[in-house]
């Protein structure tokens, strides 16, 4: 059921994207591809946050006010810290982290609300102590950062020519190189210290460099500033930190008197972005257009590129193959060994792809860039052969013989059988679309972009379209819906194949949010799935009066599952915030709460709460950005947008509805079959 | 013999694994009370919601009055007048008794509700039921027995002439049920027809002029009125013969275990309980509903903190809390209401086991280790001999009996020194009933100490060695094996003699 759910959403993901694709050549840009996987990437992050609560059946509204108020708090922070020298940064930091461990113990131990109902803290007293511990040592260590310090300074980088002489406006108060506050390098690198007087405004600074001449005038140059990574690290720790506190608080509100869920996160949305807007009085929180070095890498990315990862990916997958050869699961089937073996010529196969980036000549003497094209041309030519040598051995033997199929044979061949001709068909079909629009011939061999394009998109289509008729038909083609899977992998495989192909694998940058999500992905599915946590929230969402009885500490898991929603919102909005580089907070974050719950719903969470998975939430909310991508790209009115995603998701619920109904009966009618005398 | 007035032929009705009806056929004559019963899952509830319009039967055909009818819809049971009364009553608990006996078919003129003419109509109906309360009453501040007497007169009023109920008794006390009989008698007598479902041996001997048994889905036998003994029906529900239902227990008195003194409860905040349960016993507590046994049990498992008093679990104080402090000193509860507190329903088995101790199987107590899930899970199939293909059935697929015994199960995993048990064969059919049994037999054999909060008189008489009798919040009475007997037992629980009898 839970799988359905998962293959459904994912169908319709591809539904999108190939119409999108046929429609517009453009969405498949490596441009486009890029800002919709970063910005999939964010939402998906703050999705996975309203997994938690939704399965603990209740709802957090506050996710687009939190984003609002961590992003501007954090603009605010790192314009206001930016001058104060690092080493004080991080005392203030370690002071804060201190005092707020130390109360939360304090108020366990001590106050009657949490110490006498005894849910929250009181149980296991040795963390209690890491806690306390962790807390006393970060403020002693707030003592001895300053030892370490630096002076007050704000620092950059400026275009310089030797012999010139850079002259700077901060904020309208001039500085000239070596006046004693100014010093500059001879990379062009310059450091202004202040001094105690020289009162600076808690925002960015409007920094302007320019040389002196000769004749007396100025000419402006580039330049930029930068910011310290230990002042950049203590700003997002401590707005982290922030958005972790709001979620605590909200959940021991829900938990601890009992309110509603709704109307706790409804005045939190409320709340916090009135808040933000008093605290930055309304105004818009940059963090300044110099700020590039440190704060767009953070942003955008550039640590990784495609192969790097497919390298990656190959290795940890090899390992992963191995560690299960050498150590088999305990229900180690043969079944199992199969799928481990191809987990191990997948892995070998990926690594050889990455890998051969880093080598000039490519692999087995094909360049990179030409490897995905070759591989699909190889796959498609390679599959005919086979699926007639299979059909024929199929009919031939089996069938005629005993008319009969053989349960072993059916499922493999016929989803072999039918990926195929699937294949074929469209193949065929491009042929004759080519030869009506006027093209001479088509022919695998010169594929270019656009013709792999086509084919797989029409694969795509027929595989969803087949998909869907054996849903819906009994007798006909009743095999297919086995089938089905396979063709879903196929259509992926061959997705993928052309993506990557249409771009250049060792100059692709993958970004950033991608990679910040991947880690909290894959933490919240070992947390959600792998732990007494998850299992403990499930059941909570389930039946919270049974879970109770069973000796769950019921409340302390929800507070936990808050807090979670409130931290991915947390780490969301720090990737929001350094995307888009200003935060208005009037409209920062504005409906994000609503993007996250649609993800998560579209991802397969029941608002009854009890289900939910994160593959899921991911694949919710790549769609959603899809759909929010694709109007423009199909040249719909923008103001369509929100119509757009309405209908769409709407029109999937009700299809999904409608299949589960059938799905149900046909069980059930199969199911009587077999169980009357 | 005249003509039956209902006739159900030959009906078959499929669920998702499972045939719930397999060709049953069953008569009902005028102006008599016929008995249903069966094991659980004997498909007597879906029979019931077949005539009442709420499932449709899949092959068949029912019959009234000589013509054949098809019931697709509450509507239309209602027209042919067919009421059904749920086990777990229906009544909108915001709404008065008058617009809960006309919910659904209110009297309004232009859709506006005449609701003068509403409260005097509806008094009649109560005053055929005995139903001694203002028609404007909330239905939340009624009895469970007059809110069976609201459903009652409910069916009244839309003329039925067949009126189901589905263990109509469950929840009612022994003068509430005595009533029942009454009222039931009336109808009976005024022409109406009851068909009456019930795992209470003792009432349907008491009521019925016939039985009809149902095992598996399928007929299993008819009864006269002349053959309707206990014997008869087990044998016929189960399929073979119950040489002994009850166990024969010999039990040698031990220490003392559990030491309970001067607990006060939350529910009853003027009365202090105190008793002892002693190593290897099976301590039965009984009482009337609403006499405090469940919040005594409650409070010794720490659900409910108590106002004072202490209780000794092997002679040391048990912190009272929640009940993560019980369950770690060796307390366990079967809880009264399976599936709201007992299990998950949505959940395995596997995982409905495991959930007590879970933290104790996993590695650092926060990785689940599913092969020792596994394990556990597997072991307490065996042990409780759940029937069930494999561990990863969902527990909504299972039946009463097995459900119970899954709780159980979960608690045997928590291996406890006191096993509180609420209600343990409520809603459980005989054979699993018998299990149970043998089950706390064995536990108790085996050094646990087992108390046990039952309505049920002849199950509390049947397997106890020491029976405490609650009334109103405090111990009205305890007696030893020696003493049992259902009048002594009755006089302790409704009050009439509050001396201790030993």
């Amino acid at each position: 059921m839970k799988s359905n759910k998962v293959t459904s959403i994912l169908l319709l993901l591809i539904f999108v994207c190939t119409s999108t694709a046929l429609l517009n050549e453009n969405f498949i840009l490596p441009y486009n591809i890029q800002n919709l996987l970063r910005s999939s990437s964010i939402f998906a992050i703050i999705g996975i946050g309203a997994v938690f609560v939704i399965v603990t059946g209740g709802i957090d509204l506050s996710i687009g006010s939190v984003i609002c108020i961590i992003g501007c708090s954090m603009a605010m922070l790192i314009n206001a810290w930016t001058k104060h020298p690092p080493a004080n940064n991080l005392q203030y930091c370690l002071w804060m982290v201190s005092a707020d461990l130390i109360l939360l113990v304090a108020f366990a131990e001590f106050v009657p609300w949490f110490a006498n109902r005894k849910t929250f803290f009181t149980r296991g007293k040795s963390w209690k102590f890491l806690i306390l511990g962790i807390g006393i040592v970060a403020g002693i260590g707030g003592f001895v950062a300053p030892q370490f310090a630096s002076q007050a300074a704000i620092r950059g980088v400026a275009q310089i020519e030797p012999g010139q002489v850079l002259k700077l406006d901060v904020d309208g108060k001039n500085f000239v190189a070596d006046d004693g506050k100014l010093t500059v390098q001879s990379d062009g690198s310059w450091t202004l210290n202040f001094q105690p007087g020289d009162d600076l405004p808690d925002r960015p600074y409007a920094v302007t460099a320019s040389t002196q001449l000769a004749d007396g005038s100025s000419v402006k140059i580039e330049n930029r500033v930068t910011v310290p990574w230990v002042t950049l690290i203590c700003c997002l720790f401590l707005a982290f930190l922030v958005s972790i506190h709001i979620g605590l608080f909200q959940g021991l509100l829900i938990t601890k008197l009992n309110l509603q869920p709704f109307v706790v996160t409804l005045c939190g949305l409320l709340i916090f972005r009135g808040l933000a807007r008093w605290m930055t009085a309304d105004e818009t929180q940059g963090l300044g257009n110099g700020y590039d070095e440190s704060l767009r890498l953070l942003a955008l990315g550039k640590p990784l590129n495609a192969s790097t990862v497919i390298l990656i990916i190959g290795i940890v997958l090899i390992a992963y193959a191995i560690f299960r050869w050498i150590m088999p699961s305990a229900s180690g089937s043969s079944q199992s060994k199969i799928r481990n073996a191809m987990v191990l010529v997948g892995a070998i196969m990926l690594t050889a792809i990455g890998g051969s980036a880093f080598s000039s000549s490519g692999i087995l003497g094909v360049a990179v860039e030409d490897l995905p094209a070759m591989l699909m041309r190889w796959c498609a030519w390679g599959l005919l052969p086979v699926i007639g040598l299979i059909a024929f051995q199929y009919w031939n033997h089996e069938f005629r013989q005993t008319k009969q199929i053989s349960p072993a044979y059916k499922n493999w061949l016929w989803q072999l059988l039918f990926a195929s001709s699937g294949l074929v068909i469209s193949i065929v079909l491009m042929y004759f679309i080519k030869r009506w629009i006027g093209e001479e011939s088509v022919s695998l061999k010169g594929a270019d972009r656009v013709t792999i394009l086509k084919v797989v998109s029409v694969f795509g289509g027929m595989t969803l379209l087949l998909f869907f008729a054996s849903r819906f038909s009994k007798t006909v083609i009743q095999h297919l819906r086995d089938t089905g899977g396979t063709l879903i992998m196929a259509a992926g495989f061959f997705a993928c194949l052309w993506l990557v192909g249409n771009t250049s694998l060792p100059k692709t940058i993958v970004q950033t949010p991608f990679i910040v999500m991947t880690v909290v992905a894959i933490f919240a599915a070992i947390l959600l799935n792998k732990t007494t946590y998850g299992r403990y929230l499930f059941a909570i969402g389930r039946n919270e009066t049974a879970a109770k009885y069973s000796g769950i500490d019921t409340d302390s898991i929800k507070v936990m599952a808050y807090t979670l929603c409130a931290a991915c919102a947390g780490i969301g909005s720090i990737l929001f915030t350094l995307d888009s580089n200003s935060v208005s907070p009037s409209a920062f974050g504005t409906f994000y709460e609503l993007y996250a719950i649609a993800a998560a719903v579209l991802g397969g969470c029941s608002l009854r709460g009890g289900e939910g998975t994160i593959i899921g939430v991911i694949i919710g909310a790549s769609i959603l950005r899809v759909l929010y991508n694709a109007p423009d790209m199909i040249g719909i009115p923008s103001q369509l947008e929100f119509f757009m995603i309405g209908i769409i998701i709407l029109i999937g619920a009700i299809v999904d509805e409608i299949v589960r109904r059938i799905a149900a009966k046909r069980k059930t009618m199969e199911l009587a079959k077999t169980q009357l005398p | 013999m005249p003509n039956p007035i209902l006739r159900v032929k030959s009906v078959t009705k499929r669920f998702p694994g499972v045939v719930a009806l397999n060709n049953v056929s069953i008569d009902l004559y005028a102006g008599e009370v016929l008995s249903v019963i069966g094991e659980n899952g004997a498909g007597k509830s879906t029979l019931m919601k077949i005539l009442a319009g709420i499932q449709s039967p899949d092959e068949g055909q029912i019959v009234i009055d000589s013509e054949p009818v098809l019931i697709d819809s509450v509507q239309t049971a209602t027209s042919l007048g067919i009421a059904l009364i749920h086990q777990e009553l229906n009544l909108c608990d915001n709404l008065s008794v008058a617009a809960n006996i006309y919910l659904g078919r209110e009297p309004s003129r232009f859709s506006f509700l005449k609701n003068d003419s509403i409260d005097s109509v509806a008094q009649t109906y109560m005053d055929q039921v005995g139903l001694k309360v203002s028609p404007q009453t909330l239905a939340k501040d009624l009895s469970i027995g007059q809110q069976q007497l609201v459903e009652i007169a409910k069916a009244l009023s839309i003329n039925a002439r067949i009126v189901i109920m589905d263990e109509p008794t469950s929840s009612l006390t022994q003068q509430e049920t005595e009533y029942l009989y009454e009222i039931i008698d009336r109808l009976r007598n005024d022409g109406i027809s009851i068909v009456y479902i019930s795992h209470r041996l003792a009432e349907v001997i008491h009521l019925s002029d016939r039985v009809a048994v149902l095992r598996d889905g399928q007929n299993a036998g008819k009864l006269e009125r002349d053959e309707i003994t206990r014997e008869n029906m087990v044998s016929k529900m189960v399929g073979r013969d119950l040489k002994q239902f009850y166990i024969q227990r010999d039990y040698q008195p031990q220490n003392p275990i559990l030491e309970i003194k001067d607990l006060v409860t939350q529910a009853h905040p003027n009365h202090a309980v105190s008793f002892n349960v002693r190593q290897g016993e099976i301590v039965g507590l009984y009482g009337l509903v609403g006499s405090g046994r469940t919040e005594v049990l409650t409070t010794i498992f720490g659900m409910t903190p108590p106002l004072s008093g202490t209780v000794l679990l092997n002679g040391e104080k048990l912190e009272m809390r929640d009940c993560r402090d019980s369950i770690s000193a060796g307390v366990a509860l079967v809880p009264e209401d399976r599936k709201q507190q007992g299990i998950v329903l949505e959940m395995s088995i596997r995982e409905n086991t495991s959930m007590s101790v879970l933290e104790r199987i996993s590695v650092l107590t926060k990785f689940i280790q599913e092969a020792s899930e596994l394990e556990l899970a597997e072991e307490h199939r065996e042990k409780l001999k759940i029937k069930t293909p494999h561990v990863e059935t969902s527990v909504s697929n299972l039946s009463g009996g097995n459900q119970q015994k899954v709780v159980v199960g979960k608690w045997l995993a928590t291996e406890p020194v006191v096993l509180l048990l609420d209600e343990p064969t409520r809603g459980v059919d005989v054979g699993a009933k018998q299990e149970i049994y043998a089950l706390m037999d064995q536990l108790a054999k085996s050094g646990v100490a087992i108390l046990f909060v039952s309505s049920e008189l002849e199950e509390v008489l049947g397997i106890s060695d020491q029976i405490i009798v609650m009334h109103h919040g405090k111990i009205s009475g305890t007696l030893e094996k020696t003493e049992f007997s259902e009048e002594n037992v009755m006089r302790l629980a409704t009050g009439t003699q509050t001396a201790q009898i030993n």
